[in-house]
C-alpha cells in the first residue's frame, strides 16, 4: 500500500502514539523512510510532544488539602466518619443546585412543547412511523469508491453505522420550510442524505449533484468541529481544512466544498434539535424540496 | 534538528516509564474504587488519599490549561469539591481517573466561559518578559513560561487534547471519554494541535531542539 504525503501527515500523531494498526503503521514507516519532508514533520511532532511533557512538573500549593477541607466544611460537608451524615451533607449541597436545574428543565420542557405545537412539521418529522431510513453496511456503501475509501472501511467500519435516508419518502413527509442562510448554487439537487453514527454521536452527510459536479454539505452542529472527514477528488485525497467554513449561529459550522466528481463523508455530533434545524435547512432548498426523517438519528 | 523517534505503546512511552506516579496506585496500594467506596461510607481519610493521589496531575492540567497559577489553584479546589459532591454519582463503570478528569476539564471550561462573560481574563501572559532567544540556556522556570504562553495561544479544543496526551499520557480512548468526542477527533485535534504548537513556538523564535521531557 502506497500512501501520499497529505495522508501520512494526518496519521503522524496516531503513528507516534502507537494508535495505528500494525499494517497501517508499517505503511507509514515505509513512507517515512523515503520521504524526508514527512520525517521532518514527525521530528517536529516528537519535539513538540516532549516540550509539552516538560509541563508535568508542577509545585502544588502546600496548603491545598487544608483549604479543601475547610471549603468542605463551609459547604456543610463534615459528616466523615458517619455514612448517613456524609450522604446527608452531600445531599444538602446537591439540593442547593437542584432547584436551579429543575427550573431549567421546566423551561426546556415548556419550550419543547411550545415548539412542537407551533411547528407541526417538526412533529411529523419526529413522530413515530414507518422507518424511512434503511441501514446499509459500510462495505456496500464504500463499494465502487477508490482505494482510499476502502482504506477508510478498514479504519472506521468498527466505529460507524451508516444509514442512507430515503429521499423520496422524506420529501413527502416535509415538502417545504424555512431554512438558515447558507446559499447553494442553483441547479443542484440533493441526491443523498446519510448519517454515520456511533453510540454517542451522529454526523450528517448531504450530497448535491448537478451533472457531473457534486456539492457536499456537512453538518457539524452545536459548534463542535468536524470529527473526521475525507474527500476523494479525482483520486486525490483532500482534507477538511480545504473546506470553506460558514459560521452559522443556529447550526454551528457548515462546511461546503465544490468539486468535480467529489464525494464526502464527515462525522460530527448531532442531536434532535439540530436535526430539526437540518430538516428546515433541507426543506428551504427550492431545488430539492425535501426533508429528512427524525428517525435517521434516533438510533 | 535530529530527533530520535520514540514511539509509544498502548498510550505509554516506551522505556521512559510512566508518569502519573500519583495517579496509578502502586502494587498493593488501595484501588481508587475502593477508596471511593470508603468515602461513600464516610471515611474522611479515603478522600484525602484520593486527593493526594491526583492533586499533582490535576493541578498540572489546570495550570497548563489556564496558564495562571492562582487560577489553577482555584480550579484544583473547585474540581475536588465537585468530586466530593458528586461522588455518589460515580457508577464504577469507568476508571475513577477518567471520571475525575472529565470533571476537571468541564470545571476548567466552565471557569473560562464564566470569565469571558465577565470580561475578566487572567493576567495577560504578554505582560511577561520577552521570550529568551533560542541560543541562550533556558532554565526550567522559563521553559514552563514559554510552554504556558504557547499553550494559551492554541485553540481551546487543541490545547486540552495536547495536554491530556503529551502531558498526562492518556490513551486516545480515555481522552475521547473525558472530552466526550470520538477517537478520530482526538487524533485529528492532536495532529493539528501539535502542528499549531510548533508554529506558535517558531513564531516566538523558540527552538525545540534539545528539549527533553524530564
Amino acid at each position: 500500500m502506497s500512501l501520499d504525503c497529505p495522508f501520512v501527515r494526518r496519521l503522524l500523531s496516531r503513528y507516534l502514539d502507537a494508535e495505528l494498526s500494525d499494517r497501517r503503521s508499517a505503511a507509514v514507516e515505509r513512507h517515512l523512510s523515503q520521504c524526508r519532508s514527512c520525517q521532518r514533520e514527525l521530528d517536529a511532532f516528537v519535539a513538540a510532544s516532549r516540550f509539552v511533557a516538560t509541563g508535568r512538573e508542577v509545585d502544588t500549593p502546600d496548603d491545598a488539602w487544608p483549604r479543601l477541607e475547610s471549603r468542605l466544611s463551609e459547604h456543610g460537608i463534615s459528616g466523615f466518619g458517619d455514612p448517613s451524615a456524609h450522604r446527608m451533607a452531600v445531599g444538602r449541597v446537591v439540593e442547593a443546585h437542584l432547584w436551579s436545574r429543575r427550573l431549567a428543565v421546566a423551561a426546556i420542557l415548556v419550550l419543547a412543547v411550545g415548539a412542537t405545537l407551533v411547528i407541526p412539521r417538526l412533529r411529523a418529522i419526529f413522530a413515530p412511523g414507518e422507518a424511512l431510513a434503511h441501514e446499509i453496511s459500510v462495505p456496500s456503501f464504500l463499494a465502487g469508491y477508490t482505494e482510499h475509501r476502502l482504506d477508510l472501511e478498514a479504519e472506521f467500519a468498527h466505529l460507524y453505522r451508516v444509514r442512507e435516508i430515503d429521499i423520496e419518502q422524506a420529501r413527502q413527509l416535509c415538502p417545504a420550510g424555512k431554512g438558515p442562510a447558507i446559499e447553494l448554487p442553483a441547479g443542484y439537487r440533493l441526491t443523498r442524505v446519510m448519517t454515520l453514527s456511533t453510540d454517542t454521536c451522529t454526523g450528517l452527510v448531504l450530497e448535491y449533484h448537478r451533472g457531473d459536479r457534486c456539492l457536499a454539505v456537512v453538518q457539524a452542529p452545536g459548534g463542535h468541529p468536524i470529527a473526521w472527514g475525507s474527500i476523494v477528488h479525482d483520486d486525490r485525497r483532500i482534507g477538511p481544512n480545504h473546506f470553506e467554513v460558514h459560521e452559522d449561529p443556529m447550526r454551528g459550522k457548515v462546511l461546503v466544498h465544490e468539486g468535480r466528481a467529489l464525494s464526502l463523508m464527515v462525522v460530527g455530533t448531532c442531536d434532535t434539535q439540530v436535526l430539526g434545524e437540518v430538516a428546515t435547512f433541507l426543506t428551504a432548498r427550492a431545488e430539492t424540496g425535501l426533508a429528512v426523517s427524525g428517525r435517521m438519528s434516533l438510533h | 534538528m535530529n530527533v530520535t523517534i520514540e514511539r509509544k505503546s498502548n498510550g505509554r512511552t516506551e522505556g521512559s516509564g510512566s508518569w502519573r506516579p500519583t495517579m496509578v496506585p502502586s502494587q498493593g496500594a488501595i484501588s481508587d474504587e475502593t477508596l471511593v467506596r470508603r468515602c461513600l461510607e464516610g471515611e474522611k481519610q479515603a478522600f484525602e488519599i484520593l486527593f493526594e493521589r491526583y492533586r499533582q496531575p490535576v493541578f498540572a492540567l489546570t495550570l497548563r490549561y489556564a496558564g495562571d497559577h492562582d487560577e489553577a489553584d482555584d480550579l484544583l479546589q473547585d474540581v475536588f469539591l465537585k468530586v466530593f459532591e458528586r461522588l455518589h454519582l460515580f457508577r464504577f463503570q469507568s476508571a475513577f481517573s477518567t471520571w475525575l478528569y472529565r470533571i476537571a476539564v468541564n470545571t476548567s471550561l466552565d471557569r473560562r466561559r464564566w470569565r469571558k462573560r465577565r470580561e475578566d481574563p487572567p493576567e495577560d501572559w504578554r505582560d511577561a518578559p520577552e521570550t529568551t532567544p533560542a541560543d541562550e540556556r533556558i532554565d526550567n522556570q522559563r521553559l514552563r513560561t514559554i510552554l504556558d504562553e504557547a499553550l494559551q495561544e492554541l485553540p481551546e479544543h487543541f490545547r486540552l487534547v495536547v495536554i491530556l496526551k503529551d502531558m498526562q499520557d492518556f490513551p486516545y480512548e480515555d481522552i475521547a471519554s473525558i472530552l466526550g468526542i470520538s477517537r478520530g477527533t482526538v487524533a485529528s485535534r492532536l495532529n493539528r494541535g501539535r502542528r499549531a504548537l510548533r508554529k506558535v513556538l517558531e513564531r516566538k523564535g523558540f527552538s525545540l531542539e534539545g528539549v527533553t521531557a524530564s
